[in-house]
């Protein structure tokens, strides 16, 4: 089983600066290095360079000029902000239509298709398919964390269930016709041919539900909220709360202290 | 057969005899008579051609399986057109004009602005190599932070062992130990896919049962002839980065011979010879055994690189070796030759690991890569500036737009401050009032809200 571990540098456990060269001096004095200067390999190990942040890590690009999940998340959170800051200078109906469309545009755009996937996926396989998803372990231990863990494993169909992606499927796929062509089973065969068909249905169904969840997403981005939106702001235009000021008008002619 | 990659002399890639073969899905379909192909009954007929509908909707889905291209693709037909369309249709042309801007906009700073920054900061970067790159790295290969962090780590860990002897001995061991790890995020439902995915006269079939189940127990990973294959594949295409490395390592002047490394490298990795070079390794990986998506594990078995592209970490695997260990075993700054194992050992330790005096010199030492930077440091320092930039100039740009669009509106109607959202609105449900008042109608025709 593989368990997500935090990787050290050089294999050491991370810690404050002088105790991590002081542990990697041990690591490797214990291994087989009998013939080295280990005055020098003192020196080189503890001006070692600690380990990028968690934050530079995670926002660094994994490919040459493209950009990551990560990137688009922190800059589109940016722009979300300043959206709403410009629309406070206007009105707050803009506001309140901002904090609508893009709150839920950012949790609709970015996360909408991997997870109606794997939910879609999960009741597939429950109903029709056997072998799709599998129900990864779930989180174990005590503490906040474990139970922000345990929380997330609850709600979240991406930590809860794997599957494979359709590109997967096709690479499985020529995987088993290669072992089929070793065994004799040429291209021409009809039992060739049937295996290859079955995973090519498999593949199908994974990219149906993956262009349903995308379907989803456009339909909520680009017809439910904006209605919604609209027929909010148009209740408010008709009762004359517009402008930047309505809700504070609307506290003192309401509150019964402001009369 | 053994499978013929890059030469040392030439860099020309000739792809194995695996990639010349037609593929299943083209085999699928081909040399059959147009009477079989039209058989509904036959159920190869369908298969890689989008004749059915679920088929042809799976073709157009398999377009996004690219990310990026998903997330634009959402953008354009989800926030863009239909919102604009419905805001023109609602609110006015203001209201629709913002939204266009906003929508369309967001989603090339979202999706794509970072990316060409970080293309042309990287492209002028690379160029400095008396200044901002004084060890003419090629960035354009690039490492991310993880990466070169996982990598080093098992560097150091073939390092240690005793019977690594020569550099060579220790780039192979380092190639065949990251490709021994890595593995398919796929592997448990994978095996479950294919088990079930077998028809049962397959499954019958005790011979080719058990010759799947032995490419299955590989648990994800390669089959151990593909990876002497594929060791080869990278041994032979650092061949020619080696003869540079060995000449800059023997020169009186090597940092002359910095740009013509540079230069040598810029070609080696440029997208025509990625695209040849990853062709072959990338198929022979997934015909050996991996699929699109792989972990690299570390020696306990535990999560090194988390679902990262097949491609792509085959591609850093490559970067790696060129880039850093290269240097490491060529270096032109230990002047003495290492006689000993313990003294190659120790360069090549130096090379990778140290951090400069200049490092805890001032603030530009500190953030700026300098040549006397050990590899990890200098390129962790380079990616501070090819990361951070790009992304806070996007930043910037990006929250820049919401206010331009709101100077845009005011300017249009003469410095007149209000909500296109709300004013739009009111002007529609005027007019739709007004369509039920012909008198009132010609009146608001004349002026209307924004007059």
């Amino acid at each position: 089983m593989n368990l997500k571990t935090h990787t050290p540098f050089l294999g050491i456990p991370q810690s404050s600066g002088p105790l991590r060269a002081k542990q990697a001096q041990s690591l490797l004095f214990s291994s087989a290095l009998p013939n080295l200067d280990k005055a020098v390999l003192n020196s080189t190990l503890a001006s070692a360079p600690k380990n990028s942040g968690k934050l530079l890590k995670s926002l660094d690009f994994t490919d040459f000029a493209k950009t990551t999940a990560n990137q688009v998340k922190l800059i589109y959170g940016m722009i979300i902000l300043s959206r709403i800051a410009a629309a406070g200078t206007r009105s707050w109906n803009e506001v309140r239509e901002t904090i609508v469309r893009d709150g839920s545009g950012f949790a609709f755009w970015l996360f909408t298709v991997p997870m109606f996937e794997r939910l879609m996926l999960y009741a597939m396989d429950h109903k029709y398919q056997k072998g799709l998803v599998i129900q990864k372990p779930k989180p174990i231990g005590s503490g906040f964390k474990a139970a922000l863990k345990k929380l997330n494993y609850a709600i979240n169909p991406l930590k809860r269930w794997e599957a494979p992606t359709s590109n997967q499927i096709k690479d499985r796929m020529a995987q088993v016709l290669d072992q089929l062509q070793k065994q004799g089973i040429g291209k021409d065969t009809d039992l060739y041919r049937q295996t290859a068909l079955k995973f090519k249905r498999v593949a199908d169904k994974v990219n149906a539900v993956k262009g349903a969840g995308v379907l989803l997403t456009i339909a909520m981005l680009g017809f439910v909220l904006p209605l919604l939106n609209i027929a909010v702001t148009r209740k408010n235009v008709k009762e004359g709360k517009v402008g930047r000021t309505f809700p504070i008008r609307d506290v003192q002619h309401n509150h019964p202290r402001w009369g | 057969m053994t499978p013929q990659f890059p030469s040392a002399a030439t860099g020309s890639l000739q792809a194995p005899e695996v990639l010349q073969a037609k593929s299943p899905l083209a085999v699928a379909n081909s040399g059959r008579p147009n009477a079989a192909r039209n058989t509904a009954s036959n159920p190869a007929i369908r298969f890689g051609q989008a004749s059915g509908p679920l088929a042809a909707f799976s073709s157009a889905v398999d377009l996004l399986q690219n990310k990026a291209i998903e997330l634009a693709f959402t953008d354009l037909l989800g926030m863009s057109i239909p919102r604009s369309y419905i805001e023109y249709e609602k609110r006015g042309w203001d209201s629709a004009r913002e939204n266009a801007i906003r929508e369309v906009t967001g989603m090339l700073f979202n999706v794509f602005v970072a990316g060409w920054i970080a293309y042309a900061t990287t492209r002028l970067m690379v160029q400095q190599v008396g200044q901002f790159n004084p060890l003419g790295v090629n960035h354009r290969a690039w490492l991310d932070r993880s990466g070169l962090e996982a990598f080093s780590a098992i560097y150091e860990e073939v390092l240690q062992r005793p019977e690594i002897k020569t550099p060579e001995a220790a780039e192979r061991a380092f190639t065949a130990e990251v490709l021994k790890r890595l593995q398919s995020t796929d592997a448990k439902v994978g095996r479950k896919l294919v088990e079930h995915s077998l028809g049962d006269a397959l499954k019958q079939n005790q011979a080719v049962r058990t010759a799947i189940s032995q490419s299955l127990a590989q648990d994800g990973k390669l089959a151990p002839e593909t990876l002497q294959a594929l060791s080869e594949a990278f041994h032979d295409s650092a061949a020619k980065v080696d003869l540079m490395g060995k000449a800059i390592h023997h020169s009186p002047m090597p940092d002359l011979l910095l740009p013509e490394r540079l230069r040598l490298s810029q070609t080696l990795f440029s997208k025509q010879n990625d695209k040849h070079f990853l062709a072959v390794v990338d198929e022979l990986a997934k015909r050996g055994g991996l699929t699109d998506r792989v972990h690299l594990l570390n020696a306990q078995g535990g999560i090194l690189l988390e679902d990262r592209g097949r491609a792509d970490t085959l591609k850093q695997v490559r970067y790696f070796l060129h880039e850093v260990l290269n240097r490491a075993h060529h270096d032109p700054s230990g002047k003495k030759p290492a006689v000993s194992v313990s003294d190659w050992k120790q360069n090549a330790r130096a090379v990778v690991y140290s951090k400069s005096e200049a490092a805890s010199g001032g603030f530009w030492a500190k953030h700026l890569p300098q040549a006397e930077d050990g590899l990890i440091e200098y390129m962790r320092k380079s990616k501070n500036i090819l990361t951070v930039f790009p992304l806070a100039l996007t930043v910037i740009l990006g929250i820049s737009v919401a206010f331009i669009n709101n100077h845009i509106t005011k300017k249009r109607h003469g410095g007149k401050v209000f909500s296109p959202i709300e004013e739009g609105l009111r002007d529609k449900m005027r007019l739709s009032e007004a369509a039920a008042q012909p008198q009132a109608k010609n009146a608001l025709a004349k002026g209307g809200v924004f007059a």
